[in-house]
């Protein structure tokens, strides 16, 4: 498998300017080597509280979805099944709690326990997370990744122990995180993705999770490099303002930089699959330079389990022209409103919550204006439930009076959802 | 091998100081005569070029649309309609005696082009996604047409472009693409305006909307083509 990186920018600053921003494009391609596969280690977290139960389509369909789930690992494949309440339960193999490799009789073996799952009891996420944390440690050389599905909030413990919990299971294992229904907390599940490097999604109807644990565990497998990082320099005197993920999701990584040495710091994109692509834009603060200087702002490598593969150079020259430092990129500038199209949203709907109807309206009418602009066709979907829009182009929407709450739940859930430039010339120039 | 960067760190890298970042000179990496052309500011892949061209071979970003090298389209998979002089000494010169010799005869009676910004145009357009500042305070200024080809665009070095009415640099039109549009003697004298497949368009005086890529449109004495931002082009019998 191969990664390349490229920075775009505009590398030409105004005197006495210094603030730098740089999109970069990662891409992987080639699917790993057949033989030469890494092992795969994957725990479902099945919410099987009291509220599963009510009503009972729900724990029925988590129960066949769990079931047809395990009976697709292909052999060899690490697993089991944590099953949560107020306590976690190694639901299969067993009370041992240790992972067990896929093979014809541990798949029917999981399948049947799967089918006797039962809701009951109360909500506490870090004893689940714990429990799966314990069986991937046995399993450093594996990529570990979880798939937490739930109904509810985390309402039998303190948000404190959750985010406690995340920080030891950080750089243990990935999770992606599933509400199904709406008496989830977006935030909260937001968090654990967050932290865990994974993706939060609702589920509206119980029947989708048996499509969406598929996908997971499709996306799973695919998944070729275990531990790949962003390696980002920069000179002495400078600041590292952010780095975001952009592409496919709004993700801010700023806060989850390690240090390197005093210059470098290394910011953790987890397991990577044959043909991916993730965008970042980083934004640099640096020393100012005399017109006519040349410096580099940013040297951003890619780190594959350990070794540089790859890097793109983010640029700073100073020039008096100002037909060159006023030039905008195209995709600094997409990415720029994209964000802001994130944060527009969620801004929103807490504004709507709040009950303030004038800034849920500007905040959302914002959001439909850069969804609008950018073509990202399916946010303008979500807001049209939330929003009627009388003129996408200038932002003018009123709110709709009955809103359902799953379709606020999926507007913020997926609110961080990006689209990319096309690849056509930027609209300023070709 | 470490070197010693202009402030005086010693640096690993060749390319630019570890320490602070200044570009070091002689770069292995600086511009040759070709395929490390630095890319057009602010708009290109800066590094990590990905594939070869399927015409020349130079090395090209994967969401490049031309090749820096040979122009080709990438998309389309055709090659400049101008012709690309080779990167020796003064490229303008070049391109301008190459494409001035074949037509140099037919050119005999005085038509210029006025280009100059129109304000009334530019605030009449949608307004862009990056607000681009009106160039306040530039005249206008007269291009002799002096073949039968006269390519409207903004000048790229690397990629072989030279307008004969460059909107680059110094009254640079952000909404210019590079190869933007052509103006095209008739065999009768008259002259046509044919659209390159600009990202914004051309409109002619009086016409409704923008002219389609690379289709004749009349244009007599007087009229008036806007393109990009700001830019009216009037031609005129001088």
């Amino acid at each position: 498998m191969t990664f390349s990186a490229t920075a775009y920018q505009n590398e030409y600053l105004p005197a006495g300017a210094g603030e730098v921003h740089g999109v970069i494009t990662v891409t992987a391609e080639g699917e790993q080597a057949r033989g030469a596969a890494v092992d795969k280690a994957v725990v479902l977290i099945v919410d099987t509280s009291g509220s599963m139960g009510n009503p009972q389509t729900k724990i029925r369909a988590a129960r066949q979805a769990a079931a047809a789930a395990v009976e697709e690992l292909p052999d060899g494949t690490w697993f089991a099944v944590v099953s949560g309440s107020h306590q976690a339960e190694c639901a299969y193999p067993g009370r041992e709690a240790r992972l067990v490799q896929a093979g014809e009789q541990t798949r029917s073996e999981a399948a049947a326990r799967m089918k006797r799952l039962q809701p009951e009891g109360g909500t506490a996420i870090s004893t689940w997370l714990d429990l799966a944390r314990g069986m991937f440690d046995g399993h450093p050389e594996a990529i570990r990744l979880a798939y937490l599905l739930t109904d509810g909030r985390n309402e039998s413990e303190e948000r404190k122990d959750l985010e406690r919990m995340l920080e030891r299971c950080a750089g243990v294992f990935q999770c992606d995180a599933r509400g199904v229904g709406s008496d989830w907390d977006v935030a909260e599940l937001r968090l654990i993705t967050s932290t865990l490097l994974g993706e939060v999604d609702i589920i509206a109807d119980p029947d989708g999770m048996d499509d969406d644990f598929r996908a997971f565990l499709e996306r799973a497998l695919g998944k070729a490099v275990g531990d790949v990082r962003l390696r980002i320099w920069t000179p002495q005197g400078s600041k590292v303002r952010f780095v975001r993920q952009v592409a496919p999701a709004i993700e801010d990584l700023t806060a989850k930089g390690e240090a390197v040495n005093p210059l470098t710091s290394d910011f953790p994109t987890g397991a990577w699959g044959g043909s991916e692509r993730r965008d970042y834009h980083i934004a640099v603060d640096i020393p100012p330079g005399a017109v006519g200087d040349e410096k580099l702002a940013a040297r951003v490598s890619l780190v594959v389990d350990g070794s540089p593969v790859s890097q793109a150079l983010v640029r700073a020259i100073w020039t008096d022209d100002e037909a060159l430092s006023t030039r905008i990129n195209a995709q600094v500038a997409h990415y720029t409103g994209q964000a802001e199209l994130a944060s527009a949203i969620q801004e929103g709907l807490d504004a709507r919550k709040r009950g303030d109807e004038g800034t849920a309206t500007v905040k959302l009418g914002r959001a439909v204006q850069l969804a609008h602009q950018s073509g990202n066709e399916s946010t303008v979907k979500l807001l049209q439930k939330v929003v009627d829009v009388e003129d996408p182009d200038t932002g003018t929407v009123r709110l709709k009076r009955d809103v359902q709450t799953l379709d606020e739940m999926a507007l913020d859930t997926r609110s961080t959802r990006t689209v990319r430039v096309e690849s056509k010339p930027p609209a300023a120039g070709a | 091998m470490p070197v010693t960067c202009p402030a005086g760190h010693v640096s690993e890298s060749a390319d630019y100081c570890d320490t602070c970042g200044a570009a070091i000179a002689s770069v292995p990496a600086a511009p040759a005569l070709t395929v490390t052309d630095p890319p057009e500011p602010g708009l290109g892949p800066e590094s990590g070029s990905i594939s070869p061209c399927p015409n020349c071979g130079a090395p090209a970003g994967v969401d490049d649309a031309f090749c820096e090298v040979c122009g080709i389209d990438f998309k389309t998979g055709e090659m400049p309609t101008a012709p690309v002089p080779a990167v020796t000494g003064d490229p303008a010169g070049a391109a301008g005696a190459a494409a001035g010799a074949a037509v140099e005869a037919a050119a005999g009676e005085g038509w210029v082009a006025v280009v100059e910004a129109d304000r009334a145009f530019y605030e009449g357009n949608e307004s862009p996604e990056v607000p681009l500042p009106f160039p306040a305070g530039r005249g206008a200024r007269e291009v002799p047409l002096r073949t039968d080809e006269i390519l409207i665009g903004r000048r790229s070095d690397s990629r072989g472009i030279f307008p004969d009415i460059d909107l680059g640099a110094p009254s640079e039109d952000p909404g210019v693409s590079r190869r933007h549009a052509v103006l095209r003697r008739k065999d009768d004298g008259s002259w046509v305006a044919i659209d390159q497949g600009s990202t914004n368009g051309t409109r002619v005086s009086g016409g409704a909307g923008p002219l389609k890529p690379g289709e004749e449109h009349p244009v007599l004495n007087g009229d008036q083509l806007l393109v990009g931002a700001w830019t009216r082009i009037t031609l005129k019998r001088a």
